[in-house]
């Protein structure tokens, strides 16, 4: 759980940054057009990782009260991390809601 | 501790006499240096590339060298900085003080170190070799040699680097070159870990362990994760050129641009995994030089992690002119920004350490971090305008981005190296450099940096495009390019001056003490330079800013003395570094040197295509590898072990992750998880672009099945050969692994079997290509299985194992694990996904 409190968050976020990319990639073949169907699996996919991010950020923040010293630091700084990742995750979330997902440049 | 002991521990780890004995030596001191001098040879003549190539932009429509010739050079340059010059020599420097600053005597495994950099030096001579025709005809106009110098950048993109569009053997060379460094990089990988992870001295907790080794470990995660993503696109790009199977012909099935998915998803690490040893470096070297413990010593870690973890989500950042979705690019875009905070952190930490300074020591190796941080935070800077993706589809391709990238890489690498070196040069060599000579080269180096890539912000902005060998004199780029040129003069000269300070240092330089700088840590509690076996007596590290030398139980080591003394080193927990078991390493062996030689004539050989050659070098190092890796009856009963560490209580013949071995096994199958992972990721990748009904018979699920549970039996074989050998019965663990011998084999043949009476047609579609190279490389990895058990059962039968020694038997098990758990997953996307996605 130590590890899942400082580092939660990344893994999380890097899960919905590679999950999107093989949703988008697979979901938006060139016969798909713009909306493709990758927009709900995509949100499903965020809303996922955002809940581990904020399971991660609660956990971190216990043992941050509980903790002292050098310790009470690590997790502050994995509560700072996930709670990181879950802004960048949100932001992620809202991309294909404000965007039709297959729209290529 | 006393001179006898001392004298006793000298013999014990020097290396024998002699030229001969240089190729037999393994110990990290020596494989450090050689590995050191090795990059800044290539880092010399990639020098020389890079001052040629800016000769020729000097001025407008040029013709000094020819656009071919510019190819070549930019290539070259491009491939030695990243693969032979800035990686390989993050890890010598970690492979020379790692031991001396964990407190241990050597690295985990010495002669897989030795392996490593003389893998690593022939590879990047072989690469090198591909110029020679080239200097020939040079030399002598008219020669008929062909050339053979790489020339499609250092990303290789097909189609320009596929046959049609490069006939020659130059892109074979680029692939051999990288083939070899990732081999050697994958390896000092799993050294470099297990070292951080298991040889600290007593006391060293996690917490208490030095920055530029948590750099190091978690940089060495990196390189495990992703060098085998360049591994799989090199085997697919030169399958596709010597054998013409079409993975990125889209003509055929194939894509383009999975080879950009592949480059980058390796690609992007790549980055951090060389800025996060040189991140780890400054954060040794600003402490000691500021008088001050690092600020913030926990952030800086957790930052390091978190950087790590990021570089894995970026990749796509190197394709947002690729056409892929809109989307997609914004998500990347984020992450590409969001990077930022971890190395924030970092930037902030070091200025907080400078903040808080009782006093700086502007030394060189301060300078170079003071240089570092303004030069670093500039391409920093430039690096979030690139993630904007409209900036980026401007500056693309234009020198903006070659400013961008070479401000972090030289400002972001090559300072922190430079510093590390200065810093570490009093220690390595005992001899301290000339202070006066080492600042002119620096500011050679400072200024002639900025003057060559300022200007290269506004000419990249203005529209000078990479990689053209000349532009027209009315685009106006004229006076940026001609100063460019004079810093990069400039910058050479300082390099130059660093050569001659350092090479007199070594001459003439004065003696240094063990710690010239008055800094913390093990490394400088011992002699400039320090004695072969590094650490005699065993440290004792109570806090994490430890000064001076204190002793675990300084009592006990005095009988190193007395019996035989090994080539041994204390184990220690992962967390807390409590001590739990002793290692006994391997000594001076030629098998090192010897298996780096053959793989490289079976390298060459490939390459020209003398597969009996080939064939026959293959066969003439089995002997070698037995050498190496068949203990004598001596390294198996150890009499006296632990009498040089204080530590007779402790066992020597221990298993699981109180083991080297057995970390050493994991990491190695976590890399080979990786690879297997992309190649499946390549698979579906293609499946999916051309979803195209293949014509070939449907795979036989049934086979498949009877293919994975034969798998998973052997596996269970090995279960029960490791039960039987704890409980001491030889007979048992005879049958047991002859029973996994004659389920993997069976396996073997049933997925061969398949894939021959498949009719698959490799040449014709890319589907099918994947599909064979898929099902070919997971009978390969049985076979491999196969053949590690046949030689772990020949030591059973030589009666090599008992109820405390069966560490082998343990790592061959984890092993079968994977091959059963990898067909597994290959058979099920092979045999099943067919079916699926029809």
């Amino acid at each position: 759980m130590t590890w899942f409190a400082i580092a939660g968050g990344l893994a999380a976020w890097t899960a919905q940054l590679v999950g999107s990319y093989l949703l988008l990639d697979f979901g938006c073949r060139p016969d798909a057009g713009t909306a493709g169907a990758a927009a709900w699996p995509l949100l499903a996919l965020s809303i996922g990782c955002g809940i581990v991010a904020l399971v991660s950020a609660v956990v971190a923040g216990r043992r941050a009260a509980r903790a002292r010293g050098a310790a009470r630091a690590l997790f502050g700084g994995g509560l700072l991390l996930d709670a990181l990742a879950l802004v960048t995750i949100a932001f992620g979330a809202v991309l294909p809601l404000t965007f039709a997902p297959c729209l290529r440049a | 501790m006393s001179a006898v002991s001392k004298e006793v521990l000298t013999r014990t780890w020097s290396p024998p006499p002699g030229i001969i004995g240089k190729l037999r030596d393994v110990n990290n001191g020596f494989i450090g240096l050689v590995f050191m001098a090795s990059t800044f040879f290539f880092f010399t003549i990639s020098g020389f590339d890079s001052v040629a190539l800016r000769t020729q932009l000097a001025v407008p429509e040029n013709d000094l060298l020819s656009a071919e010739t510019f190819n070549q050079l930019f290539t070259t340059h491009g491939t030695a900085m990243m693969f032979l010059f800035a990686v390989p020599m993050l890890e010598a420097i970690a492979i020379y003080v790692l031991p001396l600053m964990l407190g241990s005597r050597d690295m985990a495994f010495p002669r897989m170190s030795a392996f490593t950099i003389w893998t690593f030096l022939f590879g990047g001579l072989l690469f090198y070799a591909s110029t020679l025709p080239e200097i020939v005809n040079l030399v002598l106009p008219g020669s008929p040699l062909p050339n053979l110098v790489p020339n499609a950048g250092w990303t290789a993109y097909p189609p320009l680097s596929d046959r049609e569009f490069n006939p020659g053997l130059n892109i074979d060379f680029y692939l051999l070159g990288l083939g070899f460094a990732e081999v050697a990089g994958i390896a000092a990988a799993v050294e470099i870990i297990v070292s951080v992870m298991k040889l600290r001295a007593p006391g060293m907790s996690l917490a208490r362990l030095p920055i530029f080794a948590w750099s190091m470990l978690v940089t060495a995660f990196a390189i495990l994760i992703a060098f085998p993503a360049v591994v799989v696109a090199t085997t697919y790009l030169e399958l596709q050129r010597k054998f013409g199977l079409p993975f990125f012909d889209p003509e055929r099935g194939g894509d383009p641009l999975l080879w950009q998915h592949l480059f980058w998803i390796f690609g992007h690490p790549e980055v951090y995994i060389m800025f996060l040893p040189a991140a780890g470096l400054v954060s040794m070297v600003l402490p000691a030089l500021a008088h001050r413990p690092l600020a913030g010593h926990v952030f800086v870690v957790t930052a390091l992690v978190a950087t790590a973890f990021f570089s894995f989500g970026l990749w796509v950042h190197h394709m947002f002119t690729a056409g892929l979705p809109l989307v997609l690019i914004g998500l990347f875009g984020a992450a590409s920004m969001t990077i930022t905070f971890p190395s924030g952190v970092q930037t902030f930490s070091w200025i907080a350490t400078l903040l808080r300074a009782k006093r700086i020591s502007l030394e060189t190796p301060m300078l170079y971090v003071l240089a570092f941080i303004v030069t670093f935070v500039l391409g920093g800077i430039t690096g979030v305008m690139v993630a904007a993706v409209p900036f980026d589809w401007q500056a693309h391709d234009t020198y903006f981005v070659v400013a961008h990238f070479h401000y972090v890489l030289v400002g972001g690498v090559v300072f922190p190296i430079a510093s590390g070196l200065y810093y570490y040069w009093p220690k390595i060599t005992g001899r301290l450099t000339d202070e006066r000579l080492a600042r002119w080269g620096f500011w050679l180096v400072f200024l002639g940096f900025n003057l060559c890539f300022l200007p290269q912000h506004a000419a990249g902005l203005l529209g000078m495009p990479r990689r053209v060998a000349t532009y027209p004199e009315d685009m106006g780029l004229g006076g940026y390019n001609l100063a460019s040129t004079i810093g990069a003069y400039v910058m050479a000269a300082g390099f130059l001056l660093h050569g001659i300070d350092l090479a007199y240092a070594l001459w003439r330089g004065r003696r240094a003490p063990a710690d010239p700088w008055n800094a913390p840590g093990l490394e400088w509690v011992v002699e400039s330079p320090p004695a072969a076996y590094n650490h005699g007596e065993i440290p004792l590290v109570t806090t994490r800013d430890q000064r001076g030398l204190k002793v675990w139980h300084p009592e006990r080591t005095r009988s190193v003395e007395r019996g035989p003394v090994w080539r041994e080193m204390l184990v220690t927990s992962a967390l807390e570094g409590r001590p739990e078991a002793i290692t006994v390493v391997a000594g001076p062996s030629i098998a090192p040197f010897s298996l780096a030689v053959t793989f490289t004539v079976v390298s060459a050989a490939l390459l020209f295509e003398i597969y009996w050659l080939a064939l026959l070098t293959s066969v003439a190092s089995v002997p070698l590898l037995v050498r190496w890796l068949w203990p004598s009856r001596e390294e198996r009963l150890l009499p006296g072990v632990g009498a040089s560490l204080g530590a007779p209580d402790l066992d020597a013949y221990t298993t699981g992750s109180a083991a080297t071995g057995w970390w050493a096994m994991l990491l190695t199958l976590l890399s080979l998880t990786s690879t297997h992972a992309l190649a499946l990721f390549s698979y579906f990748y293609l499946a999916y672009a051309n979803p195209a009904p293949s014509p070939v018979r449907e795979p036989a699920l049934g086979q498949a099945v009877v293919g994975t549970v034969l798998l998973a039996a052997a596996w269970v074989a090995l279960r029960l050969a490791l039960a039987r050998i704890r409980r001491d019965d030889r007979g048992g663990l005879l049958a047991a692994l002859g029973a996994s011998l004659a389920a993997g084999a069976g396996a073997a043949a049933v997925l061969a079997r398949d894939l021959l009476g498949l009719g698959l047609r490799p040449l014709e579609t890319a589907n099918e290509a994947m599909f064979a190279t898929l099902g070919w490389y997971q009978v390969a990895l049985i076979i491999t299985g196969l053949a590690v058990t046949g030689f772990v059962g020949a030591q059973a039968w030589a009666g090599h194992f008992d109820g405390r020694r069966h560490l082998a038997i343990e790592n061959v098990g984890l092993l079968w694990l994977f091959v059963a758990g990898s067909a597994l997953a290959t058979l099920a996307a092979l045999y099943m996904s067919p079916r699926l996605l029809q």
